[in-house]
């Protein structure tokens, strides 16, 4: 998403850690993540009110799919949870698990 | 009550409201991403992450890079706040 939107996230949620804007989804494509929206789903995201060309700032319909990453300060990934359905997430207990192990 | 059981009844919550038709789209949505193979593209763990360096809502600068050299990270990449 746009700055001006992950801000606004931030303040409602009162989030302590950074949310950073990935202009293009250019970071989330160098962790191939990246997928684009078929046209169908493309229609029903804006029936439901969810404009990705104004959110994101492009006509691209990419979106990442969800990921949890845990990175030791040798820039290598210990632990890695990429949701391809984005309702499901990695539970955050195992994140901090992962996170003790290092 | 785990983070998966809250979204879990999220879900229900929402989904039962959307047409039928609506529901197959992002049935179908899903099946057309598990098809093309991209989760097994994803980095995974022994990989290397690629350097970044993106701003937050606020213009403030965060180097992937200068983050590592000081302590483990985790991150969380989302699709927005909708």
């Amino acid at each position: 998403m746009l700055p001006e939107y992950t801000a606004k996230i931030c303040e409602k949620l009162n989030l302590t850690f950074p949310v950073l804007s990935d202009p293009g989804n250019r970071v989330a494509a160098e962790f191939n993540l990246t997928h684009t929206l078929p046209d169908e789903l493309r229609q029903v995201y804006l029936q439901l009110g969810i404009d990705l060309v104004r959110f994101n700032g492009d006509a691209s319909w990419v979106l990442p799919m969800p990921a949890r990453y845990v990175v030791d300060t040798q820039g290598l990934i210990r632990a890695a949870d990429v949701s391809i359905d984005h309702t499901v997430r990695a539970e955050p207990v195992d994140t901090v698990a992962a996170l003790k192990l290092l | 009550m785990g983070l998966q059981d809250k979204l879990n009844a999220m879900k229900e919550a929402s989904r039962s409201k959307l047409p039928v038709e609506t529901q197959q789209v992002m049935k179908r949505g899903l099946e057309t991403l598990t098809a093309s193979g991209r989760r097994e593209q994803a980095l995974n763990v022994g990989d290397a992450i690629p350097g970044f360096v993106l701003q937050d809502g606020a213009g403030k600068v965060f180097s992937s890079r200068d983050l590592i050299a000081r302590t483990p990270l985790v991150i969380n990449f989302y699709r927005g706040f909708w």
